[in-house]
């Protein structure tokens, strides 16, 4: 495609095709023609800007130019098919400093981090209710390994005792000690914890 | 491409980055030469404001592949094409012409009318000036309403002479014009 010449610099040849065709004098073949030059040919659009200019003012038709209402319509056919991030980085997409909004975007953020964290450590401070032997505790899986089911079942034996007389206790350290010597489990405590655990509770043996 | 203000590809970029003001720019500085270009093809008013429409649409919903530097060729050949688009439509479908006719015609308003009538006056006062080739072939193309080859035909000249005088007598009215307004 030739460059633009400008509206002025028209040469006489195209400028005098260019005024037939304004004035619909070209016809059949040289129409045609004269079309298909105009689909490549920037020097021949300008020629018959140039030619419909003239012969509009000449001839007082209405004025040649658009009435503006018809930018409207581009703006609202356009808006659409720009992409999320074009609108997002649009400067007057949203109002303030782009830095302010990056800001704020920071602060709401941490205040979350915080909140989540505090939100946390609260539940984890929560003091747990005592759990009966035997009971199925929500989300316990019955797929888990020997040795840690039954250092479990010790460990619920050792809470059993501190909340029971002795005689509990008592049964409650045969069961483990059974298992114990069945070598499916692993001594949680020494004999000394044992003693500590037994005279630290408030059950006194009889 | 205008030499002063903002380039066509800074106003792409504008537009591209969803500043409206680039579009805005991109209006004022096509929309006229886009619109007489159309004019020219179309010969209808109406459907022209249409295709400039439509010409625009296009022209930037398809941008990306496009060098800035040669906006406005690409503009006009995005106008090409929907002029061409609207003159097949309206050959087979002559009804939707008249649909466009029957929006008031600016001229026909009274104000329009006024300084259509006013123009006309100042026009020919300025023919007059003109040398007697040139403003015979302008005053029977305008005022007879007579096709340039009938013109010829009646001055005993070569097409391609008439049209030289009416392109040269056109030129000189314009410069005439601009002198008297300013």
């Amino acid at each position: 495609m030739s460059e633009p010449k400008g509206n002025e610099s028209v040469d006489g040849q195209l400028a005098w095709q260019a005024l037939l065709y304004a004035s619909g004098e070209l016809e059949g073949a040289e129409e045609a023609a004269f079309e298909l030059r105009l689909a490549g040919d920037q020097a021949l659009r300008e020629a018959l800007c140039q030619a419909t200019r003239m012969l509009g003012a000449l001839e007082s038709r209405a004025p040649l130019s658009p009435t503006p209402c018809y930018r409207q319509a581009v703006r609202a056919e356009l808006r659409p098919s720009m992409s999320f991030w074009q609108r997002l980085k649009a400067p007057h997409a949203y109002p303030g400093h782009p830095f302010l909004w990056g800001l704020a975007g920071a602060a709401a953020s941490l205040l979350f981090m915080v909140g989540l964290g505090r939100l946390s450590e609260t539940s984890s401070n929560k003091p747990q209710s005592p759990v009966r032997p035997g009971a199925i505790q929500p989300g316990a899986t019955h797929l888990t390994k020997p040795e840690s089911q039954y250092a479990s079942l010790a460990e619920t034996a050792d809470i059993w005792a501190a909340m029971h007389p002795s005689d509990h206790l008592s049964k409650a350290h045969d069961e483990e000690a059974r298992r114990r010597s069945r070598g499916l489990d692993k001594p949680r405590f020494g004999r000394s914890e044992e003693r500590r655990i037994s005279s630290d509770s408030p059950y006194k043996p009889l | 491409m205008p030499g002063t203000g903002p380039t066509d590809a800074e106003l792409v970029k504008r537009f591209q980055t969803g500043d409206g003001t680039g579009l805005d720019l991109l209006f004022e500085r096509y929309e006229t030469p886009l619109f007489q270009f159309l004019v020219g093809m179309l010969r209808d008013h109406h459907l022209a404001e249409d295709t400039l429409q439509e010409t625009f649409i296009r022209a930037l919903e398809r941008l990306d592949g496009v060098d800035a530097e040669h906006l406005r060729g690409w503009l006009f050949t995005v106008a090409y094409h929907q002029a061409m688009l609207a003159k097949r439509k309206h050959k087979h479908c002559p009804a939707a012409i008249a649909d466009c006719h029957d929006q008031p015609d600016p001229i026909l308003q009274p104000d329009g009318q006024a300084m259509a009538r006013e123009d006309a006056g100042r026009l020919r006062k300025l023919l007059e000036s003109l040398p007697s080739g040139q403003r015979e072939v302008i005053r029977q193309r305008v005022y007879e309403g007579k096709r340039f080859r009938e013109i010829a035909t009646h001055l005993n000249c070569p097409l391609n002479t008439a049209l030289a005088r009416m392109h040269e007598g056109l030129k000189r009215l314009r410069v005439l014009w601009e002198h008297d307004h300013v």
